[in-house]
């Protein structure tokens, strides 16, 4: 259904972002993107969305295109998104990583957040990797065994991640009591999350378009509700980076209702609790190469 | 009201609820299945209502309980049920109608559907209902979550 | 430093206000133009950021933003629009009459604090 009758330079601009960034324009968003790039109208001193289209299109500057990409995606991200996926973590990974580290397999367990807005999924992770060590009174592994690497391509959502202050809307959002006053403080209305929590996640800007070999291997990837935004040509590119980023038997995890058709090339497919993981089949690099 | 226009009108009305309630409150309201046609005259405790202005103007309505709308207007600020006052429900509700008014009004720009509209206002009574004149186009959709209940009515007057 | 947010909703004025404290900016509230006029009037160097709504009775947003744009002592103020209009002849019609940037509502706190941090020309 699509009430809203776009400009030809609107279209053009849209078949352009699919084609250049491989970020899909649904026709139901459409109204939302105007909004978003009014901005850059401001910025460049031009007074019609006709005139920004074409200025947008036949720039080149690879700055430009990620803030470009940043404005018109949608950053919603939730405290423990899905739920399930944190019990893979919990009973299906966790006892696996720990006897890794236990056998001295040197390094530490790497994992990545990929889209990771404001925080919320890294942060997730780290709470649970520790309230898990803690609940199993495991007092020779820490977080400082893991690697938690949290990537989003722009800056300013980055920033908001990186001050750990979250406000009463948003810790109603998927935060449980218990986490929350095992690992936050309250100052006014606001909550400060554990400086140790805060400080076990690295925050990088970064283009899911470039080349992921910069980042390093992963035992673990959470890609989650970013594809969503892809064309289909990106999503098979992604999935191929995604396949060699991970070390032998690293998993990939995906938002609960997202449908990954093609696993079975790389992956197999395992399900426990309503939540799907993929497991790479045979992993591209040894870990002694990797460590 | 003919059935392609009512279908279309509803795809696009669901789209705005969901997208309103995901936003704001956090919360994937889904219509609900039509059943028997409902009886005329929704009863509920709070009512936000938006005139919609176009070649044929209609009110928009949204109805729900009291505590309905203590659950959804907690969950936009973050502040618990019981510390809300009646005025603050009223206010949200106000704001729920305003921006799925506004938002329907983005996704009918351009079509022969596309309209202007007022700002909202809120009717409030313990089972309290509108009654329009009989042979109304109206189009009802219901709205579920959980414990939530939403009815919405579109009337063309 | 405190951001002035008007809007004749009291329920989006305590969103915004959640989103605003954890940037650590202070919240000043007016319900409608006037009301705003009357604050900026007390206190306008204390205000460093304007979110206005459009639709509000008595004086809309645009009448207001006009207003303050023709005033030598507040046309220095930013000014975001925090608003149902997502039609792009009204996005025009806003950053014409002065507006830098634009917030349509529903909106997430996420994004409210985005663009916020956007308009203090921070996040590059």
């Amino acid at each position: 259904m699509n009430g809203h009758l776009s400009s030809q330079a609107f279209r053009l601009f849209q078949k352009y972002i699919e084609e250049h960034c491989g970020i899909v324009i649904r026709d139901e968003k459409a109204y939302l993107i105007e909004s978003r790039l009014s901005k850059f109208l401001i910025r460049f001193g031009l007074s019609s969305f006709e005139e920004l289209y074409n200025m947008l299109r036949q720039q080149k500057q690879a700055a430009l295109t990620e803030e470009i990409i940043d404005a018109i995606t949608t950053n919603e991200t939730l405290w423990f998104r899905d739920k399930t996926p944190w019990e893979v973590l919990e009973d299906q990974l966790l006892p696996k990583y720990i006897t890794a580290i236990r056998q001295g397999m040197g390094g530490k367990i790497r994992i990545w957040s990929a889209a990771c807005a404001t925080g919320q999924e890294p942060y997730s992770i780290a709470m649970c990797i520790d309230r898990y060590l803690l609940r199993h009174g495991i007092a020779d592994i820490t977080l400082n065994h893991f690697e938690i690497v949290a990537t989003d391509i722009s800056h300013t959502v980055l920033q908001l991640a990186k001050l750990g202050k979250y406000d009463n809307i948003t810790m109603a959002r998927g935060m449980t009591l218990d986490y929350r006053e095992q690992y936050f403080r309250q100052e006014g209305r606001t909550w400060l999350l554990d400086e140790r929590i805060k400080n076990s996640v690295q925050f990088r800007q970064f283009n899911l378009q470039n080349s992921f070999i910069g980042l390093g291997f992963f035992d673990l990837i959470f890609f989650r509700y970013v594809a969503i935004y892809f064309s289909e040509a990106l999503k098979k590119e992604i999935v191929k980076k995604i396949t060699n980023s991970l070390t032998k038997e690293g998993v990939l995890i995906l938002g609960n209702s997202e449908v990954f058709l093609d696993y079975n090339e790389y992956f197999e497919a395992e399900y426990y609790k309503n939540a799907n993981f993929y497991t790479v089949r045979g992993g591209c690099y040894e870990n002694i190469i990797r460590r | 009201m003919e059935s392609q226009k009512k279908s279309f009108l509803q795809k696009c009305l669901a789209e705005s609820v969901s997208d309103v309630f995901s936003t704001m409150v956090g919360v994937e309201l889904c219509p609900v299945q039509e059943k028997a046609a409902a009886p005329k005259g929704y009863k509920s405790e709070i009512t936000g209502v938006m005139m919609i202005l176009s070649t044929h103007n209609a009110l928009l309505s949204i109805a729900l309980s009291k505590e309905n709308a203590a659950m959804i207007v907690s969950f936009m600020t973050g502040i618990a049920s019981v510390e809300l006052a009646d005025d603050e429900l009223y206010d949200g509700v106000a704001e729920l109608v305003n921006m799925i008014a506004g938002r329907a009004k983005a996704l009918l720009a351009g079509t022969d559907y596309h309209y202007q509209i007022t700002p909202p206002l809120t009717i409030v009574g313990e089972n309290h209902f509108i009654l329009y004149k009989k042979n109304v186009s109206q189009l009802s959709m219901e709205f579920e979550a959980g414990e939530i209940k939403l009815h919405l009515d579109l009337t063309y007057l | 430093m405190k951001i002035l947010s008007v809007d004749d909703s009291a329920i989006i004025r305590k969103i915004i206000r959640s989103g605003v404290e954890v940037l650590d900016y202070e919240l000043v509230e007016a319900a409608d133009g006037i009301e705003a006029l009357t604050i900026l009037e007390r206190a306008s160097e204390d205000i460093i950021l304007i979110l206005l709504d459009w639709n509000m009775p008595g004086m809309d947003g645009l009448v207001f933003l006009e207003k303050i744009k023709n005033t030598a002592s507040l046309k220095h103020i930013p000014v975001m629009m925090v608003t149902t209009e997502s039609e792009k002849e009204n996005i025009i019609r806003a950053i014409q009459a002065g507006a830098i940037n634009y917030l349509v509502k529903p909106f997430t706190i996420e994004e409210l604090m985005k663009k916020v941090l956007e308009c203090m020309g921070e996040g590059r």
